[in-house]
């Protein structure tokens, strides 16, 4: 990471031009859109369960 | 993945990214957000539109700004960046429309060599898990970083 020391903002080296950290978004904010689609995620996965066992340690 | 993508801001957990989809329809302001599922090691993608006036996401607005393209490899961008620093965790993806859904198979497609050397992908297809391959349609996706 590099820190951008006029800014303060954590730049990535490899990727400087492309993706930087705003403290201001707030990912703890609730969304009803995002809640609806966490829902129907969550009753897609009871449904079909997953394809592979989080358990095990990949290889 | 060599495509044309937006510039990311992300937040300082790396759980929500926002960038600005600029096209024939002026600026966009977009959102991606990975919120936990009810299994800890499950994280949905959710995206969309962001309301600069109230804050809020949504996916249901066409924006038809002309860059998808572009677009889709921002999303990709994020989901690298995210699964980067949470390696251990699955990504669901699913749109909340089919047309959305097919926009995000179209993603992975034309970007397929590059996200399966980084990624492992299964599709949801009539009901159950299966590695993804090309030209299947699937109602939901999971990656996982390799």
């Amino acid at each position: 990471m590099i820190l951008n020391m006029k800014t303060g903002q954590l730049k990535k080296e490899r990727d400087c031009n492309i993706i930087h950290v705003n403290p201001a978004i707030d990912s703890a904010r609730k969304h009803p859109f995002i809640e609806k689609k966490v829902e129907q995620a969550n009753k897609t996965l009871r449904q079909v369960g997953l394809p592979i066992d989080l358990n095990t340690p990949a290889h | 993945m060599n495509q044309p993508r937006y510039l990311l801001e992300v937040s300082a957990d790396f759980m929500a990214f926002e960038f600005v989809s600029e096209g024939r329809n002026g600026k966009i302001p977009k959102a991606i957000r990975y919120t936990q599922t009810e299994n800890p090691l499950i994280w949905n993608l959710g995206f969309g539109d962001l309301d600069s006036t109230s804050g809020e996401i949504n996916d249901l607005a066409v924006s038809d700004n002309g860059d998808s393209k572009q677009v889709l490899a921002t999303v990709a961008q994020s989901c690298l960046e995210f699964s980067s620093r949470f390696p251990e965790v699955l990504i669901y993806a699913e749109g909340s429309t089919p047309a959305r859904t097919r926009l995000y198979q179209m993603g992975i497609c034309q970007n397929y060599v590059a996200i399966n050397e980084l990624f492992r992908i299964w599709g949801l297809f009539k009901g159950q898990w299966q590695p993804f391959t090309l030209g299947k349609n699937y109602t939901a996706f999971l990656v996982k970083h390799r």
